[in-house]
């Protein structure tokens, strides 16, 4: 490099910073310089970025920089290493360069990419690195977007003396060349004496780099580019969506199946806020209308007038009709229809009633009343098939243009049969990633988060955790740290703590400041929420009289009646409140939108 | 104190014990946080100090993952137990808390401890107290201290037993922390006035560099690895009576895959002491290895590191300057074998001990073999015997009246005796997957069903009771001692094991690297032309590690500094 003598004349340097630029400069060596130059240039970047306006326009020049990501993933440290001293060096020639760790990158960033350079070790049987693991699993997977603009080249980490040297690195490669990617430079394998080979890449890497323009500042691309008109979906006209992931969150002794659902709305313009519900079109298990067809000595191949146009009836039942339930209006509706006696006694013993309609469905009104009733007859008396509804777990902020809901799969025998629940039976066992299925928005303005970073109190037990996840990415999304505090109850902590890591996040986080947790089968005595609730009475009135809102999201029967009551007694205690006290107390909060509560 | 310290050129760890005020770190907070089974990062250190180490079901890991569930982590607790002798009753608590609160087994360990698997984080303190409950304790079974003394197992084999015995009862006592740390986490005790600052007399505030192991041997028994001991001592006797020991010093089996100035080193006899000078030679050396050890890389930071860096004399003359004293010259010993002697074995007191084979040294019930139970029934019914762990994770049922009643009981439950081949009563097998954090392979879970392989093959040469001794570890630390095996292996991936051959069958030569990367089919392949050759060419008594080594399938490992991966 030729040492260039300072001129005051062309410099707005005073003498003495002349001197001391002069004495810095002399005798750099041409890494040194590198790094200075990219130093002040950053420095200039960052100190003067607000205050342009004391530096003339002409001083500084507007060239777009190339940007650069460096995504590294490591167990040992050496692939940081070299990611860092290659993100140094990027820095210094002028690039945009932005460094990340694996595991703190958002795959869906990789859109976005233009150049990437990816530095990555592999381990035992050709395995990721444990912070690449999620990273390479989207990558190699289903979810693997079109990558048509990226740039991108790897450095593979390993060591020779295992089999598989370096899969990882190649298994990245492999999947975004298959997504369209383009090399910068081909990958370079490392054995445990990394340092040429890393070097003789980075040298490649940056020739080719270096030869490209710097692309055009683009313009942001515009959010819907097909520029199709955003349809709206409903019930009636449900939007046919992909399912992108499923995957079961209990543990694998845990006796409850729920799953976690990630459901593509992609180009669909669909919208939904946190606190609203995904209405899904059901389906009734092949099992039961096979046996109820069977049941009634139908093959079910007739065709017949319904609700949703003529039809087979076996495609009625299939499709159409609310088969796994019973409700009062069904049974008094067959009652009237065949002048079953049994039947008749039955619906004017209330109690007896009720305890009939619970646990079980259609098949079982027609074994243990049976009657000569006829298909068209049958269908008469049935109700259309309603959606189900799930709460949403998803912000829309966080996910963009995808939809989570969390399923439990109702699933319970009784007299000798086993029962399975109409949407969620069908989602467990019958639909995979990559299937279709029938979706809709179901707004719940009633069920949303205060405007103004208000303090939460969030109840919910087993899937009524759903919505609070919601929540929590959507003030994570939008940097919102209010007061948040989380009561979940579920059976055992070992398997049923749902989304427990991305609570433990959270937390460490400040993204959600408490949780008080009830598991109910850890311990000889049950405990439930409301015990836990009762436990901070005083904290919990405390937030109340602070403008605090109050959630409570879960089975309606059960949970939610102890969690309101408790609420009340809470109030009362409290506050110092008579009983009827209280109630108003508990009323203005629901009026005012404090207490807002979504049960099923 | 602190500021003289510079933090930054020290190993991690040092600083957490260094803050963690005698043992306490943040231990109360841990169990408390109701959000993770596991504790803090920092925790996961100092517990080890308790005997207690974080793990997690490496089974399971990746499913949930994928679950949205953190780890199922779980806790070893590993009971102190010097000189191996458990009492009846303490057999039966152990049996008892096993399924109570941990997996339903208990791990005969190497180093005769109990360890129990799977106690979940609020689990731990009941676990312990109950251990509290029969006098046990588990409190530096782990961490960077003085580990469970070892000593020869068996009573019935040497009228010097009880004295080695009552001597590792001895080293243990005046090595354990004093911190009150213990008392206070685990039994809810405060042992220490406010007013009287806490002090550790002889290992001070960060403890040792690192782990620090001893053992007893009583020649011509070689069960406790005398020579993998960072300090061991050999019991010399003179016309029946006990006069002093050997000792050794800078022995230790770790060393890491990659990082060839990590290795296994056999100890060195530096010299001979009287009966009461050991408590002082043992003092004086933890407090030299204290001192002068590598607190800056903890892979560098064992006895034998710190002896080799800075040299055998320079070491011996830094014990001799403590001591006071010259030690005297070492005296002739001969060890015959480092496994166990099978079978019942009645003492000079006419009382019995029987040696049981114990595979993977795992007490369980499974259908062919409920060992747990039967041992149960004997430990309720036979209320004179003993319990003793051996260095080899065996067990002896020891110094009863009433062997035809522990027979009785034994024979019912189809677990003595047993036809076994010489190679299976001579294996070791760490734990491994799926528990242990350190394992890249499986160890305990595969061993005994490659051994069934190599059993076949031997078979074929007519050497089904050939002593051969095998050991098997997931990796390379060394837990299972397999650099002094016959036939060593160690896994580095899973189902892919360097094999390791030339050991000794008296525990005193290091192996020596034979193959790299071997799956099952590779190993039997490799092992049976061996095997043939030994079967053929052997000379008279010679063991196999000597043929290997005499036939140049492997050179002599002379020095730790040599052995390579």
């Amino acid at each position: 490099m030729t040492q260039t003598k300072m001129s005051n004349q062309l410099s707005p340097l005073n003498e003495a910073q002349l001197k001391s630029l002069e004495k810095l400069t002399t005798n750099l060596t041409k890494e040194q310089a590198i790094w200075l130059n990219g130093y002040i240039q950053g420095f200039s970047a960052s100190t003067f970025a607000s205050a342009d306006s004391e530096i003339s326009p002409a001083a500084v020049e507007k060239t777009a920089k190339t940007p650069l990501t460096i995504l590294y993933g490591t167990h040992t440290g050496r692939s940081e290493k070299i990611a860092n001293k290659i993100h140094a060096e990027a820095t210094a020639k002028n690039f945009e360069s932005t460094l990340v760790a694996m595991d703190q990158y958002k795959p869906r960033n990789l859109k976005n990419e233009k150049n990437l350079l990816i530095i990555v070790s592999t381990h035992g049987e050709g395995e990721p690195p444990v912070m690449a693991e999620d990273f390479h699993q989207f990558i190699t997977g289903k979810r693997a977007p079109k990558l048509t603009r990226l740039k991108f080249s790897v450095l593979a980490l390993g060591d020779k003396s295992y089999k598989h040297f370096c899969q990882t690195g190649i298994d990245i490669q492999e999947a975004l060349l298959k997504s369209g990617a383009e090399e910068i430079t081909d990958l370079v394998k490392c054995d445990v004496d990394y340092q040429p080979d890393a070097d003789q890449w980075k040298r490649e890497v940056f020739n080719n780099l270096h030869s490209e323009p710097a692309e055009e500042l683009s313009t942001s691309s515009p959010e819907n580019p097909t520029g199709i008109a955003t349809r709206t979906y409903s019930r009636k006209n449900p939007y046919e969506a992909t399912i992108l992931d499923k995957a079961r969150i209990t543990g694998h002794e845990s006796n409850k199946e729920v799953y976690h659902l990630e459901i593509s709305i992609e180009n669909s313009g669909i919208k939904y806020e946190p606190g609203d519900s995904l209405g899904v079109i059901a389906q009734n298990p092949d099992k039961l209308v096979d046996e109820l067809l069977s049941s009634l000595k139908d093959d079910g191949s007739e065709s017949l007038d319904t609700h949703a146009g003529k039809i087979s009836f076996r495609e009625a039942l299939l499709h159409h009709y609310e088969i796994t339930i019973l409700t009062r209006d069904l049974i008094e509706k067959y009652a009237e229809k065949t002048n079953h006696k049994e039947v008749k006694k039955l619906i004017k013993d209330d109690q007896k009633l009720e305890t009939y309609l619970y646990g079980h469905d259609v098949l079982d009104l027609l074994h243990e009343f049976p009657s000569k009733i006829t298909a068209v007859e049958l269908l008469e008396i049935l109700r259309p098939l309603p959606p189900r509804l799930y709460s949403i777990s998803s912000s829309q902020e966080a996910v963009g243009e995808e939809v989570h809901i969390t399923v439990s799969k109702v699933i319970y025998e009784n007299k000798g049969r086993q029962r399975l629940g109409a949407c969620s039976g069908h989602l467990a066992e019958h639909k995979e990633v990559d299937d279709k299925i029938l979706i809709y928005i179901e707004k719940n303005p009633n069920f949303r988060l205060p405007p103004n970073g208000s303090p939460i109190i969030m109840v919910g037990a087993g899937t009524g955790i759903a919505p609070y996840r919601a929540f929590i990415q959507q003030r994570e999304a939008i940097g919102q740290k209010g007061k948040t505090w989380l009561f979940f109850g579920e059976r055992r902590f070992s398997s049923d703590f749902l989304y427990q890591t991305e609570w433990q996040k959270y937390l460490k986080e400040g993204y959600l400041g408490k949780i008080d947790l009830a598991f109910s089968r850890d311990q000889k005595e049950k405990i439930y929420v409301q015990h836990k609730l009762q436990k901070q009475q005083k904290k919990i009135f405390k937030w109340l009289e602070n403008d605090g809102v109050f959630y409570l999201c879960g089975d309606m029967k059960t949970m939610a009646k102890d969690v309101e009551a408790t609420l009340l007694s809470i109030i009362e205690k409290q506050g110092g409140m008579t009983p009827e006290k209280a109630k108003g107390y508990l009323k203005k909060l629901k009026k005012e939108r404090r207490f807002q509560a979504d049960v099923y | 104190m602190s500021n003289q310290i510079d933090w930054t050129t020290l190993s991690e760890v040092e600083k957490i014990k260094y803050d963690s005020n005698y043992l306490r770190g943040t231990l109360k907070e841990s169990l408390a946080d109701p959000v993770t089974g596991a504790i803090a990062p920092a925790d996961t250190q100092i517990s080890k100090f308790h005997g207690i180490y974080q793990q997690h079901d490496r089974d399971v890991a990746k499913e949930r993952k994928y679950q949205k569930l953190e780890p199922a982590f779980s806790f070893l607790i590993r009971v102190r137990l010097p000189g191996g002798i458990a009492t009846a009753d303490q057999w039966l608590q152990m049996d008892k808390l096993a399924d109570s609160h941990a997996n339903g087994t208990i791990k005969l360990t190497t180093r005769q401890a109990f360890q129990l698997h799977g106690v979940i984080k609020r689990n731990l303190k009941p676990t312990i107290q109950g251990i509290n409950e029969v006098l046990l304790d588990t409190i530096a079974a782990c961490g960077d201290v003085n580990r469970n003394v070892m000593s020869h197992a068996n009573p019935s084999e040497s009228p010097l037993h009880a004295q080695v015995y009552k001597l590792a009862g001895d080293l243990s006592r005046h090595l354990t922390p004093q911190t009150g740390a213990y008392h206070e986490i685990w039994l809810d005790k405060n042992l220490v006035s406010s007013s009287k600052k806490e002090t550790e007399p002889i290992y001070g505030d960060r403890y040792l560099p690192r782990k620090f192991k001893i053992g007893i041997a009583i020649p011509p028994y070689n069960d406790v690895d005398v020579f993998s001991q960072d300090l061991g001592f050999i019991a010399i006797e003179a016309k029946g009576k006990l006069i002093g020991y050997n000792i050794t010093t800078g022995g230790g089996m770790g060393s890491t895959f990659g990082i060839p100035e990590t290795y296994p080193r056999l100890g060195d006899v530096i010299g001979f002491c009287k009966p009461n000078q050991v408590i002082d030679v043992t003092e004086k050396i933890v407090l030299i290895q204290k001192e002068h050890g590598n607190r800056e890389n903890r892979k560098r930071a064992r006895l034998k590191y710190t002896i080799d860096t800075n040299g055998i004399d320079w070491f011996r003359k830094e014990l001799n300057k403590a001591l006071g004293f010259p030690l005297e010259k070492a005296k002739p010993y001969r060890f015959t074998r480092n496994g166990d002697r099978y079978g019942w074995k009645q003492g000079t007191d006419e009382k019995w001990s029987l040696n049981l084979f114990v595979e993977g040294g795992r007490i369980k019930d499974s259908e062919q073999l409920p060992l747990k139970t039967a041992l149960r029934e004997v430990a309720n019914e036979v209320n004179d015997a003993q319990f003793i762990l051996t260095g080899n994770q065996n067990l002896i049922i020891a110094n009863t009246n009433e062997k035809e009643k522990v027979a009785k009981i034994l024979k019912k439950h189809k677990v003595w005796p047993t036809p076994l081949s010489g190679l299976r009563q001579n294996s070791i097998a760490c734990v491994a997957l799926n528990t242990c954090g350190l394992a890249f392979a499986e160890a305990e879970r595969y061993l005994p069903d490659l051994i069934t392989k190599i059993e076949e093959i031997l078979n074929k040469y007519n050497l089904l009771k050939e002593e051969i001794v095998i050991r098997m570890t997931g990796c390379p630390n060394g837990c299972g001692r397999p650099y002094l095996a016959e036939i060593g292996l160690i896994g580095k991936s899973p189902g892919h094991y360097n094999l390791y051959l030339g050991g000794s069958n008296t525990g005193n030569r290091l192996n020596t690297l034979y193959r790299e990367t071997l799956t099952e089919a590779d190993i039997l392949t490799e092992l049976e032309p061996i095997i043939k050759d030994f079967s053929k060419n052997r000379l008279k008594q010679e063991s196999f590690g000597d043929f290997a080594i005499r036939q140049k399938y492997v050179t002599e490992t002379k020095q730790g500094k040599d052995f390579r991966h």
